[in-house]
């Protein structure tokens, strides 16, 4: 449809600026403005406070680590308390590579089928101002696993968390690896309020929503 | 979408007489009202950062086609493919090319309203495919074989009773027995069956947000995770958007991120918003093959720079349609075509034309409450107002009206005339009631008085009334 290309360019020139300019006459010249940051909200407590309240505030859990050695304990405590099998899919990173399994486990890393009822994540970032826990898609991290799954479970290094939406932007700026197929920002387990405007938790994506801190000291 | 709105009168008449759809609405209440003033509340940025959404807005509406052009080259240097569409009709011819190259028999769908405007889901079907909606209201609406009735909220018209039916009808064949009474009930089954659809899908089709023109990449805001699904599972994954939802880049997207899900439900943000790059990298073990983005104009260039321009600034976020009275008595649905509302009543005539839609500019009492709610400070009744001096500048003035002007007209310049019969009227009035206070019939204002009284004059005018005050003053001084 390059006609409708045209055609629709040739509009919108036309009003802007009363020129009928053909398309190569105008280059692509990015960016075209700097990026600049506009208001942001503030609040008084501490991000990893803020973080929690509001995770908290959308039906999110939270449990507290200070190793990479507490990461299973931490994981059979939560699933225990929820009558969960001691079954997940994990993606992959150095943190999740090296978690030692007990034999109680049955761990698989792949991406997610429909059948699969916990997962487990480390996401990239997480962002104080919203709760939020940020995962790029990739070999490692394949994005079936956000939303197929009843349980999500997801590790966050505290020196990943970051204060404002635009943080995970200038991350992503300075690494200049380009975008991943998807950013994923996940605020709590999936919900909808579409019957008789009512939250149900579990709509279409995880039922339930867990953060595991990782503070290294 | 084929449009109804040229009954407009009658389709709100029916809607105010409808039980079940005054009793969905009474149960939507104030919800979305008070959610919003909350979140609003908890954000002393708000004004800032309206003011700043409507620059970046403008900005980039002064450059529209430079961005367009850098959107289209990043989505092009990620793989994708981007398709442009003038009309509905153009646009629908892509998307079903499209999915048949994908060989697609069944096609999930995440909301597009923009599908709406163009008859999506119509020429899928007439193309031998089956598209499948996820997002519940509109799964449920698609069962009901309804138009959406509201643009974040489409089944609001719907009480639990008639989707407890709704299901019992359609999912027996899935093997459903039991009526679903409780709303986890009925949330489960719908996830259960749709499922399903997300794994089997050829092809999925979602809407967009907003789209990133420095990186190429398509924003899709969702609570219940079916947008990302319906991305992420198919082998090839559809956006379609209109032209105006680009912004220059991921600073500027955040900025009306923010106001986004604050005005819609009062969240600060969505469970899920997804940033979506062209198609899988090579080493994914999951994404779509193919990624592309079908831009739609549908008379959004003839809005570009005329008398409507602000009305592309529009990020569909509801705040408009859920403080509008008028809405709130007779739902979406009477407004009889895709966009309801204040802002409905704005972009109906604009796109299937004034002479289709010529009651929808008068469904406003003119409170203005819409544009004080707007988080893009779009002037919504300036923009009805224009409507309405369009009409009469094509259709001039009924008779009636004409006369009744006229008749004013010739009494305002003659202040004594004028005086004499407003003395007249107001004794007679005053008889009639009989003392009582008001009235309940008056001839030539039947209409008026149909829902309610008018009050009787206390049988003197002001004029009358302030002579006599005048006169007992000079009276009482001497
Ligand atoms: S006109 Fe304003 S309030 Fe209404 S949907 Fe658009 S952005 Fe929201």
């Amino acid at each position: 449809m390059n006609k409708a290309r045209e055609t629709i360019l040739a509009r919108i020139r036309h009003t802007l600026r009363g020129d009928d300019k053909t398309l190569n006459d105008v280059a692509v010249k990015p960016p075209l403005r700097q990026p600049s940051c506009g208001p942001q909200p503030s609040w008084q407590e501490d991000d990893v406070s803020r973080f929690i309240n509001k995770l908290e505030g959308v039906a999110g859990s939270i449990s507290h680590i200070s190793s990479t050695d507490e990461v299973v304990p931490a994981i059979t405590a939560y699933l225990q308390q929820h009558d969960i099998p001691l079954n997940l899919v994990n993606a992959r990173s150095s943190i999740l590579d090296g978690i030692a399994w007990s034999d109680d486990f049955m761990v698989e890393q792949r991406k997610a089928t429909g059948a699969d009822t916990t997962v487990l994540t480390e996401a990239y970032a997480g962002v104080a101002e919203t709760g939020s826990l940020v995962l790029l898609s990739g070999a490692d991290s394949p994005t079936s696993l956000n939303f197929l799954p009843d349980n999500y479970l997801c590790i966050l290094k505290r020196e990943n968390l970051v204060r404002h939406i635009e943080g995970v932007w200038q991350r992503l700026r300075q690494e200049q690896t380009g975008l991943p197929r998807a950013i994923n920002f996940i605020t709590g387990p999936s919900r909808t309020a579409d019957v008789e405007q009512t939250i149900q938790l579990g709509a279409h994506g995880p039922r339930r929503l867990h953060v595991i801190l990782l503070e290294q000291i | 979408m084929k449009s109804s709105s040229l009954t407009f009168r009658k389709n709100a008449e029916q809607a105010l007489l409808d039980t079940q759809l005054q009793r969905a609405l009474d149960i939507a209440g104030s919800g979305f009202i008070d959610k919003r003033r909350a979140a609003m509340d908890a954000l002393p940025e708000y004004e800032q950062l309206r003011h700043t959404a409507r620059e970046i807005k403008e900005h980039t509406l002064s450059r529209l086609d430079e961005y367009l052009l850098q959107f289209e080259q990043q989505v092009l240097d990620n793989g994708g493919q981007v398709h442009w569409a003038g009309t509905p009709k153009q646009a629908t011819d892509i998307i079903v090319s499209l999915c048949r190259d994908a060989n697609a028999g069944k096609v999930t769908k995440g909301k597009t309203m923009v599908g709406e405007e163009i008859g999506l889901n119509e020429a899928l079907q007439a193309a031998g495919m089956t598209p499948v909606e996820t997002d519940l209201g509109e799964y449920i609406i698609q069962l009901a074989d309804e138009p959406p009735s509201h643009i974040i909220a489409p089944a609001i018209h719907k009480t639990r009773e008639q989707i407890t039916t709704l299901f019992k009808q359609h999912h027996a064949r899935l093997g459903l027995t039991q009526p679903l009474e409780t709303v986890p009930a009925i949330v489960n089954e719908a996830r259960q069956v749709l499922r399903e659809e997300f794994i089997q899908a050829e092809a999925g089709i979602t809407g967009a947000n907003l789209l990133i023109a420095e990186t190429g990449s398509t924003v899709l805001v969702t609570n219940e995770g079916n947008g990302d699904l319906t991305a992420s599972l198919p082998r090839v994954h559809i956006v379609i958007a209109s032209i105006e939802k680009v912004v220059p880049t991921l600073e500027d997207a955040t900025v009306i991120l923010r106001l986004l899900a604050r005005s819609a439900t009062g969240q600060e943000i969505t469970s899920y918003t997804s940033f979506f790059t062209g198609p899988k990298r090579e080493t994914d073990l999951d994404g779509p093959d193919h990624f592309h983005v079908v831009l739609v104009d549908n008379g959004r260039t003839d809005m570009l720079g005329n008398e409507y321009h602000s009305m592309l600034r529009c990020i569909h976020c509801g705040a408009c349609l859920n403080h509008c009275p008028v809405y709130s008595a007779i739902g979406g649905h009477a407004y009889g075509w895709v966009y309801p509302g204040p802002m409905g009543a704005v972009l109906t005539p604009l796109m299937i034309g004034l002479s289709q839609a010529p009651d929808l500019p008068q469904a406003s009492t003119f409170c203005g409450r819409c544009a004080e709610v707007c988080p893009m400070s779009i002037p919504l009744p300036d923009l009805l107002r224009q409507h309405r001096f369009n009409l009469t500048e094509q259709h001039g003035v009924k008779l009636k009206s004409r006369l009744a002007l006229a008749s004013w007209g010739f009494l305002a310049v003659r202040p004594r005339l004028y005086r004499w019969i407003m003395n007249r009227i107001t004794c007679l009035l005053h008889w009639v009631s009989r003392g009582r206070g008001r009235l309940q019939k008056v001839p030539f204002a039947g209409g008026w008085t149909q829902s309610r009284d008018l009050p009787a004059p206390q049988g003197e005018t002001f004029i009358a009334a302030w002579q006599r005050q005048q006169a007992r003053r000079k009276a009482d001084n001497e």
